[in-house]
């Protein structure tokens, strides 16, 4: 067993989540990591909850895209069983079109294929893109001290929160 | 010197036994050449001031030599952390980047199961809440869940180093 294991912990950050839905429940859940020192000087307690931050936002997109596709196989496998019909919620308005199997199957098809393109997005530009230009930026001798490792490390964490579209200038980008 | 306690004697060598002439000289051997006591008295403060002042200059100079060794080996530490290739190299930065990238961002295979099984307990309808003991069921087993997984797939030695590691290929060159 290792070790390392002891410095991590899930904890829940406030009581106020049981008020909510499960999707915002998901926000209030933290892990916490134990940075031992000297490593503590970089990977600082505000920078752990920065990626504190930005690990909520991928659980929650990660469950709806865990949903999503557990919807479409439910879709399909009724479709198989020939009990589509009662998968189609009956139309609320009369006066628009009643809802077909196909149109509700399109229209899970699209959600999924966006929520997952989004998450791939995000998990790949946090996880490979971000990650890469700190591992350049190190390699390539711009930190040539202590100081510079964490600026190095801050601009990295930006980065990831843009990714995660928590940054300051991710409502242009969705937009 | 002639001390209080020897035999007064005369010019020639000879003891004196008390004349007045022995009682004169006496009392100029008393006032010229042995210290009043006030002087006595001052001397021996000085003395122990004296000794007092070396002693807390030896205690300060202890002080002061522990400090300067103290600076010293601060200084050696702060050039060593403010290095840039020992701390990413040797004492596992960017492995312990790495690792906090694969538990916080969900970049790994075992933070992917975690969040499946994560996902598979929210759809069981599990409340995360820290005041239901339900809630603090779900919370422990969703906690020994994570460690299992961390165990059973991430390595979390420090000591390994870290994969695509570049500070570490520098270190050892």
């Amino acid at each position: 067993m290792h070790s390392d294991t002891a410095r991590l912990g899930l904890a829940l950050a406030s009581s106020q989540g049981a008020r909510q839905s499960l999707l915002s429940q998901v926000a209030y859940l933290e892990v916490d990591y134990e940075v031992t020192w000297p490593l503590s000087v970089v990977l600082a307690a505000e920078d752990l909850a920065r990626y504190r931050t930005c690990m909520p936002v991928l659980l929650q997109l990660h469950w709806v895209r865990h949903n999503l596709a557990l919807a479409s196989k439910a879709l399909w496998l009724t479709r198989q069983g020939g009990r589509a019909a009662e998968l189609v919620p009956p139309s609320a308005d009369p006066t628009q079109p009643p809802l077909t199997l196909l149109t509700v199957a399109d229209a899970l098809l699209h959600m999924h294929h966006t929520v997952a393109t989004l998450h791939r997005c995000m998990l790949s530009g946090a996880l490979s893109t971000a990650w890469h230009e700190l591992e350049t930026a190190l390699a390539g001798g711009e930190a040539a001290d202590l100081d510079d490792i964490c600026v190095l490390h801050r601009a990295y964490l930006a980065r990831i929160e843009a990714c995660c579209m928590l940054g300051d200038d991710s409502t242009s980008k969705v937009r | 010197m002639a001390s209080a306690t020897e035999p007064a004697l005369d010019a020639d060598g000879v003891e004196e036994g008390g004349s007045h002439k022995d009682a004169l000289w006496l009392q100029h051997v008393q006032a010229e050449l042995l210290p009043p006591v006030e002087v006595l008295i001052k001397r021996v403060l000085s003395d122990v001031v004296l000794a007092q002042t070396r002693a807390i200059g030896r205690v300060l100079s202890r002080h002061l030599l522990g400090a300067l060794l103290w600076r010293m080996l601060w200084q050696s530490q702060r050039s060593r952390l403010s290095h840039p290739r020992p701390l990413a190299g040797t004492w596992g930065l960017l492995g312990e980047l790495q690792r906090v990238r694969a538990i916080m961002l969900l970049g790994s295979s075992a933070m992917a199961a975690w969040s499946d099984h994560l996902c598979s307990r929210l759809n069981a309808g599990i409340t995360l809440s820290d005041d239901a003991p339900a809630a603090r069921l779900a919370m422990f087993d969703l906690n020994v869940r994570l460690h299992s997984c961390l165990e059973a797939a991430l390595p979390l030695d420090p000591s390994l180093p870290a994969p695509g590691c570049v500070m570490c290929c520098c270190e050892r060159a």
